[in-house]
This record gives C-alpha cells, structure tokens and sequence, in this order.
C-alpha cells in the first residue's frame, strides 16, 4: 500500500490492475530472495526459495495479462481466461511444475542430511540402542 | 517442412530425445544392462553429432520445426556454428566419461544397501522383477530387525540421471526459443544437483546449496525471458533479436525492458556458470561429487549457462549501446574471477578443491569478450581498412577465442577432474602432499594430467593456446590492451597452480623416502579397474586437449555458420 | 484510492504481502509451513483475478496442495531445527535481521521503480493463437499450446518430474531393481482416528473422480495432465494414511509408471517431429503422463521418510571389509 502510493507520488502513475500485481510481484520475490540468503535453517531456506518462485511466476502472469489490458481497450480487465495470453500461462504452469520437482528434490535432502546428523548425534551421546522404534522415527538408531 | 524429414533433421531431434529415452527405459534395468545401456547411447550419440557437425561445416544452419508449427507459434530447434561445435565437445567428453564410468562402477558414487540383502543374496544388483517374491520377504525382514544398513561404492543411479544430463544439454545447445532453453537448463541443473547427491552422506549438503544456486539463477533468466517475450511477442531466439534490433534501430525508449531483462539474465546465468563472486557454491559441489561426476559438472554443465550467455547477447541482444555498463560489469567480475580462483587455487591443499578453484578461474576467461562486441571498431592499428568488414573480424575473433578457450576448457578440465577422482579413490585421499610420487606407480594417470595442464596453462599448440590467441589478437584490434594484460597474468597464474598440482606426482629419484610414505594403495581384487583400462579415459582427453590445438582456423570457420554479424 | 486497481485486488495484493511475512518472518519450522499453505491458497485467488484459471488449478493442486503439504509434513517429522554451532553464532544477532530489511525494502525500491518504467514502455502485441487453434484437435488454447505447439517443453518439463522421481529414489536404499529407494513405502504408517480413516476412504473415490475429470476436462476447458497428476497423487498419499495396502502396487508400478509417460511422449514425437499429433496419441499421451505425474509426486512423497539410517563406523566403503566389500560389488 505504502509502496503503491509512493509509486503513485514519484511517477505519477495511474496504476492498473496489471501493475498493482507487478508490484506485488516483485515485492514477493525480493523479500523470498532476501529471506533465503539470510537465513540459516534449511527448511526456512526452502521455503523462501518457494516464495521468491511464486514472486516470479506472479510478475510473468501479469505481464500475461497485459495483453488482456491493451487487447481489448473496452474496460475488460475482469474478463475471466479469455483474454490472457495463452502461450505464458503455459510458461507459468509449466514453471510452477519444475518449481515442485526442485522444492520436492530439496524437501528430501533437507530430511537426508538432518536423518544422518540426528543418527551422528545419537551415536556420540549414547551407544546405547533404543529398544522401541515409533513409525516415523525410522532414522534414528 | 513438408517434404520428407531429411537424416540429419532427424539427428538433429534425436540427438536430444534419444539420450532421454535410454535414460527413462534404465530405470528399469539392472546395474549390468545400465551400463551396457550407457555406452551404447554415448556411441549412438557421437553417431547423431557427427552428421550434424559434418552439414554445419558445409555452411548449412539446420532448423527443424517441432510438430510443423513454425516459430511464434511452435518451437523450432536450430543448430548452427556454436550449436555444432558445443554438441560435439559435449558428445567426445560425454562419451569418454561414460565408457570410465562403466568400466569402473565404483567411481559413481556411494549407495546404501540394507545389511541383510547383502547377505543374502551374491549379487543384489541384478535382481530384477524377478526376485520379487523374495525380495518381498526380505523388505519385511529388514523393516523389522537387522543391522544398520552400510555404504557400498558404486551407485546405478547414475545412469538415468547422467544421460537425462546429457539430454538437458543437447537441448540447451540445438534450442531455438527461449523459454525452452529454461526448460532445458532446468533439466540439466536437476540432474546435476542429483548426481552429486550421489556422493554419499558428504556430499548432500553441497547437494542442497548447489539446489538452492540452481533453482534462483533459473528464476531469473525465467523472469528476463517473460520480459523479452513481452517486449518483442515472440520467444524464437532469431525473431526476437530481429525484433529488438528493429528497437533499437527506431526509437531508444524502448529498450529499458531489454536493458532489465539482459541484466536478470545475465545474473542468473552467472549464478549458474559461478562467476566471482558468485562462485562459491561451485567448490563443495564439484569437489565433493563422485569422480566419475566431477568432470561432467566442471567440464559440460557450466558450459550449458555459458552457452546460453553467448546466445543471449549475440544473438537476442545484438550490440546494444544501453548494455555497456552491464558488459564492462561482467567483464569486470571476470578479471577478479581469474585473480581470485587463482590465488585460492593456490592456496588448496588438495587436489580436487583446487581443481574446482580452477574452474572459478577459467570462467573468468570466458566474460572478457563482452565489451568486445560493443566497441567492436578497429579504433587500433588496422583502423583504415574497411570498418564494416573489420567489425565482423573482431567479433569473429572474440567469439572464436572464447569458444575456444570453453571448448579446450572442457577436454582438458575432464581429463584432470577424471585423473584427479582416480588418484582419490585409488589412495583414499586427495591431499597433495600424501600423494607425492604417485606419478611413478601410475605414469599414464600424471601424464594426462600434465597433457591438460598443457592446455588450461595455454601453452602452444593446445585449444586453449589457440582460444588465448585469438581473444588477444581481436582485443589488440579493436585497442582493447586491458585483455592483454588479463590474459598474461592468468596464464601465469594457472600455470603456478597447476605446477603446484602436478609437480609432487611427479618427485624423482632423491625423494624416494616421499614416494615410500605413498598411502597404501586401497586396490581390492574386484578392483582391478582402478589399475587398468579405466586410466585410459583421461589420457584420451588428455591428447585430444593438446591435438585439438590446431583446429583454431576451422573453429572460427565454423562459427561463421550462422553468425548474427 | 489508487488508480485503476479494483479493490479487490488492493486487498488481496495487501493480503499477500502479508501472508509472505507471515510466512519468512517466524522461526518455527511449522509456522512457515503453515504461512506458505496460506500464501498458496491467496496466492490462487490472485490467478483467478488475473484471469487464468489453469493456472489457479495448477497453482492449488501442485504449489498449494501437494507441495505444501510435503513441506508441512517436514516441518512436522523434523520440526528442531539443527543446533547452531556455537562458533557460528553472530555477534551481533540483530544485525542480520535489519541489514535484511533494509536491503529488502531498497531492493523492492529500486525494481519497482525500474518495473513500472520498463512496462510503461513495453509495447502491445497481439497474440496469433486462435488462427491455428483449429489444427489441433482440441479446444482449450492453453492445453493447445501445452501439448501440441509447444509439446516438446512439456515434454522435457515431465522429463524433468520423472528425473526428481528417479533422484528422490536414488537417495535412498539400493539403487537398482523394482523396490530400490521403496524401504520407506514398506514400513507402517502411524495410527489415525477411526473417524478420520472413513472420512479419507469416503473422500478418496470422490477426489479420484475429480482428478479424471480435470484430465478429460483439459482438452475443452481449464485443466490438464499436471492437475490431474497432482490430484490424483493426493488420492495415494490419503489412501495409504487410510492404511490401505498399497505395497504391491508401489513396488510393482511406480517405477513403470514414472517412465511410461515420457516413454510414449517420446516414441510418439519421434515419429511426428514434423505432423502434429492425431487426436488418440495425444489422448494416449495425456493420460499415460498423467500417470507418470501422480507417480513422481508420489514417489517424492515416499521419499520423505528416511531409510534406517546407516551405522556411521561403516560409513566409509573404505573402511569397510574387503571381503564383504567384494562380495558387494
């Protein structure tokens, strides 16, 4: 909001519908992006991976629904699927899908590596083997 | 494209689909057919390149519109000078690596196996669908009680992920739209990031990083390919150049969302190519990784970015004005990259850390063209002769010197990550000073690593000497001496590093207490591949960094096919 | 208040911004999670004002549903986060968290402002789709250009899917042969309510359904393979919760169901790269990557559960003894 009336103060700008999510956008990605190379925790850091990749796909699909704004200049900015540029719709599924395989390859090597610190720390502190084993708790020794 | 599918058109998609194909039907297989399966397609695609390569050479750019869409609408493959000659360094190092990797298995990685299977079955590894019934029993034997699964060396799953590798990478290189270029990008940066998993425990974390590396630097080049596409409507990579030039050509206000969109791209493809200082995921990652995986990192994937940085700003962005700051940046990063990776080169103890430091370096070499193709007048010595001409010359030179440099980068830096891996799981170590004098017990494996010392060096005759040549040669023309200078202090630079690798290999005879304290050799009797043909990979690699030398007048030929100037 | 933007949107952009907060600012693992459900779900709604529908189902199938759920179901199993290491600890703990906002807030400062000058200039285009959208065969524009002008992006996109299907499975036991990575498919799976367990087998069917649907829906209307995919891998994940014995299944066929589709999607560009598609291979094709869809978020899914971790004193294979080691290899 501060921003939208800043952008609306410096330039002058009567913003549209398009560049409101632009900015949205942009800002998504940026604090993602800055989260992500602050933070040490891996999962934190997945997760701002995920949210700087849905800043990205938001700043493409807006650009996507330019064409909607300048295809059809009656006022149809509302107008639902008909008007958006098919072809970067596509790109954004198409980006959305590999973003899943990347968090997905990235979830499993977060539980690897801290499975095989978890078993690292139960073999230092005690050598003892624990006699009952939980469902989950299938890492630990 | 309504005649008949000419064969090389046909090579031209199966060079990308096939290698996909064999890598989802090895998923299926055992250890024993995955290899077999392996080398049989690294054959098969030496075989597809070659025509390719051959047609290119005649002058011919080849274009195949997938499915009969032509460009707005489809996507069109294309392979012209740069394709061709990045196919085939692709396909000789592909090929090279896959035959080691399936003569010695353990050189893949490290897998876990359940204690029990071990046990009870001889050879677990080719238990197919077959076994299933008592695999079954077993799966609720180990659920229940049996000793901790242990780590075994060699890992299978290195096939799939390598030749999908290897699909990713055909694809960047014959694609002829942008947004497929991500897609193929994307599937090289996954796969990459698997195969180094494949390192075992150790290698997850630098796994993760390389991820994290992976998946930002795409975002970027995804955001700045939206952005190009909004601009000029089309993702084709010659309509949206031809687009953007005819911009530049009428009114300038349009170029801020190129100049935006060149400035993501070119980040995110630094990110991904590890130019300082951008480069530090680049070291755990490849010196961590397998040593059959090592070369195919350092050697291919980052020459999958770099690939798609010349495309970008020779073919899509044209010598635009606008980029000069951005160009002289990169260039910037590039000469610090060469000072930096050197001097922490020198400063590694062991083997493939430094190596890997020397890929930071030699990146460096590769960003110094970029003021070249925006100042490309002869402003120096020849500055009376015909300037249209002579612009084409210098770009002609720079492109040609930095593929060169890339292309000798890539045989000689898979031949030393290949001899490099070797000594490791040959000794269990990889420190310099443990393995003084191991060039005596194995003189072929220090041999090939001098052979590519020869050509990252940049000493006379090899690729990288001609690629040093030409780039200093054009930026003389065009009066650009800081290249010079650049060039001189890095070639003295790498050739103090890697003298600083090689050398203790190679002590003789008054040192002969050193080459006593040789760590005892790990070699096992189902190990007889550490000592036998497996060495002959990084030789061959080795001699072709030094014979390759001579191909400079045909490399810049070759480079002329399709060229945007 | 401001310019042309529908309320809505202000503040449902509001909405965002803040869920995004919610979601980078908290430190425990499963407050993020929690936050990135929330921004997936605002986030749909944000496609759907835009306009695409596709992408909304996209984006709350696979990044909303599927992808959250596995990241809230980490954060659950491994919610500690790993010890600092005391010699890494900050100096000034403040530091980070500031420096991190005020480069944050320069840097959304200065790509607005470079955004909003870079669209002021862009100019239009018009998109040239529908003049060929009859040669296709079907009707939807966006699952014309996902399948048929641009299939061989989707077809290296489930290449992509399938190779993360391979690597997650790779990560775990063995490495070759049908239940290799699988250990974690084999083990049982916690306890739940009864009435929680009818509930999902009541709900499963009807979710099934609905993933078909969004397949054969694709070619007239808004959905598509990767949709359905993901629906249909919610309807796995929700039956073995349900404890529905689904051992022999998985080891049986996620491994052949990962590959078929890229299989058949490449046999079948082989033979048309330069004709489009016939209507029944693309059918095939649809509904074969489908299949390999549910089947690598599934396996992703499996994944999730460690293998019994690995005695560290064998750790190394060098380490190990010779004669076992022989015997291995």
């Amino acid at each position: 909001m501060m921003l939208a009336q800043w952008a609306l103060s410096m330039g002058a700008v009567e913003l549209t519908q398009m560049q409101w999510y632009l900015l949205v956008g942009t800002a998504i990605a940026v604090i993602g992006l800055v989260r992500m190379l602050l933070t040490r925790d891996l999962l934190a850091r997945l997760i701002a991976l995920n949210v700087t990749g849905i800043g990205s796909l938001m700043i493409i699909l807006a650009l996507a629904a330019r064409t909607a704004e300048s295809g059809d200049a009656t006022g149809g900015t509302e107008a639902a699927g008909s008007g958006i540029d098919p072809v970067l719709s596509a790109l954004v599924i198409t980006g959305l899908v590999i973003t899943v395989a990347f968090t997905g390859l990235g979830a499993v090597l977060i539980r690897r590596i801290e499975g095989a610190q978890d078993a690292e720390r139960a073999h230092t502190l005690d050598d003892v083997h624990d006699p009952e084993r939980s469902g989950d708790a299938g890492d630990r020794e | 494209m309504t005649a008949p599918m000419s064969l090389t058109l046909f090579c031209l998609a199966a060079v990308v689909l096939l290698p996909l194909l064999a890598s989802a039907l090895s998923v299926l297989l055992g250890t024993a057919a995955r290899r077999v399966m392996g080398v049989i397609t690294s054959v098969t695609v030496l075989g597809l390149v070659t025509p390719i390569l051959i047609q290119v050479t005649s002058g011919q750019t080849l274009e195949l519109a997938l499915g009969g869409f032509e460009s707005p609408l489809g996507i069109t493959l294309r392979a012209d000078g740069l394709s061709a000659l990045f196919l085939a360094m692709t396909a000789i190092v592909g090929a090279v690596v896959s035959c080691y990797a399936a003569a010695r298995p353990a050189a893949t990685g490290k897998r876990l196996v359940p204690a029990a299977e071990q046990r009870r079955r001889s050879h677990p590894a080719d238990a197919g669908i077959g076994a299933e019934a008592t695999a079954h029993r077993e799966a609720r034997s180990v659920v229940h009680a049996d000793p901790s699964p242990v780590w075994r060396a060699g890992h299978a799953g290195f096939w799939p992920l390598w030749l999908g590798c290897w699909s990713g990478l055909n694809a960047v290189f014959v694609s002829g739209d942008l947004f497929n270029t991500y897609v193929g990008l994307e599937l090289v940066g996954l796969t990459a990031v698997a195969l180094v998993a494949l390192g075992g425990r150790d290698a997850w974390p630098a796994a993760l990083r390389y991820l994290f590396i992976a998946v930002l630097g795409s975002l970027l080049f995804l955001i700045g390919v939206a952005l190009i596409y909004s601009v000029t409507g089309t993702l084709d990579i010659i309509a949206s150049g031809e687009v953007i030039a005819e911009l530049a050509a009428s009114h300038d206000a349009d170029l801020a969302a190129v100049v935006l969109a060149l400035c993501l791209i070119s980040l995110g493809l630094a990110l991904k190519v590890a130019l300082v200082p951008l480069h530090r995921w680049l070291i755990p990652a490849h010196s961590s990784a397998p040593s059959a995986v090592s070369p195919l990192l350092s050697a291919l994937v980052i020459k999958a970015a770099l690939f798609v940085l010349l495309r970008v700003w020779l073919w899509v962005a044209g010598p635009l004005p606008e980029l000069v700051i951005l160009a002289w940046v990169l260039a910037g990063m590039g000469a610090v990259a060469i000072l930096v990776g050197s001097v922490m080169a020198l400063r590694q103890s062991r083997l493939k850390p430094l190596i890997a430091y020397s890929t930071v370096a030699q990146a460096g070499y590769w960003f110094l063209l970029l003021p070249l193709l925006l100042d490309p007048e002869t402003t120096a010595l020849e500055g009376q002769t015909g300037t249209t001409l002579e612009d084409g010359a210098v770009l002609a030179g720079a492109l040609g010197g930095t593929v060169a440099l890339a292309l000798g980068h890539g045989l000689a830096k898979a031949s030393l990550f290949l001899a490099a891996g070797h000594l490791k799981d040959l000794y269990g170590t990889d420190e310099i000073d443990e393995l003084r004098g191991a060039g005596r017990a194995h003189p072929m494996l220090v041999m090939s690593m001098g052979l590519s010392a020869v050509g990252l060096i940049g000493l006379p005759l090899s690729l990288g000497f001609t690629g040093k040549w030409l780039l200093a040669t054009s930026a003389v023309a065009a009066g650009h001496y800081w290249i010079l200078v650049v060039l001189v202090a890095g070639t003295l630079f790498s050739a103090a590093y890697l003298l600083k690798a090689v050398a203790p290999l190679l002590v003789m005879s008054e040192d002969d207490q050193t080459a006593l304290t040789l760590p005892q050799a790990q070699t096992h009797p189902d190990d007889r591949a550490l000592t036998g043909k497996a060495q002959l990979a990084p030789f061959v690699l080795g001699l072709l960094t030094v014979l390759t030398g001579f191909l400079g007048a045909w490399l810049t030929g070759v480079l002329e096919v399709g060229a945007p100037w | 208040m401001i310019g042309g933007v529908p309320w809505a949107d202000l503040v449902l952009g509001i909405g965002l911004l803040a869920s995004v907060l919610c979601t980078v600012l908290p430190g425990s693992r499963f407050a993020q999670s929690m936050g990135l459900l929330g921004l997936g779900v605002l986030t749909t709604l944000a496609w759907l004002r835009l306009g695409s529908v596709d992408v909304a189902l996209a984006e709350a199938g696979i990044g909303g549903g599927i992808l959250a759920a596995l990241l809230v179901w980490v954060s659950v199993s491994s919610p500690a986060q790993p010890a600092p290491d005391a010699a890494a600890a900050p100096k000034w703990p403040w530091l980070r968290p500031v420096v991190g906002t005020l480069s944050a807030i320069a840097l959304i400062v200065v790509a607005a402002a470079v955004w909003l000058r870079a669209e002021q200039s862009l100019p239009a285009w018009d998109a040239a789709l529908t003049a060929d959208m009859d040669l296709t065969g079907v009707e939807h524009e966006i699952t014309g250009v996902l399948l048929v002008f641009r299939f061989y992006d989707t077809l290296l996109e489930s290449a992509v899917l399938m190779l993360t299907g391979v690597a997650v499975l790779a990560l775990g036991q063995g490495d070759v042969g049908s239940r290799a990575g699988l250990s974690a498919a084999l083990s049982p799976q916690p306890a739940i309510p009864s009435s929680l367990h009818w509930l999902i087998r009541v709900t499963a069917p009807v979710l099934f359904l609905v993933g078909l649907w969004l397949l054969f829906a694709g070619s007239t209307d808004s959905g598509g393979a990767f949709q359905s995919g993901a629906v249909l891998c919610a309807v796995l994940i929700l039956l073995r919760s349900a404890h529905v014995p689904l051992e022999r299944l998985t080891v049986g066929w996620l491994r052949r169901a990962l590959v078929a589709g890229v299989v058949v999607f490449i046999l079948a560009a082989l033979v048309h790269l330069d004709a489009p598609f016939s209507f029944p291979v693309l059918l095939a094709v649809e509904v074969l990557l489908t299949l390999g869809i549910a089947a690598g978020l599934y396996a992703i899914y499996l994944s999730l559960e460690n293998p019994r971790s690995e005695n560290p004193n064998l750790a190394n294979p060098r380490s190990g003894n010779p004669v076992r080691r022989a015997a291995g290899s």
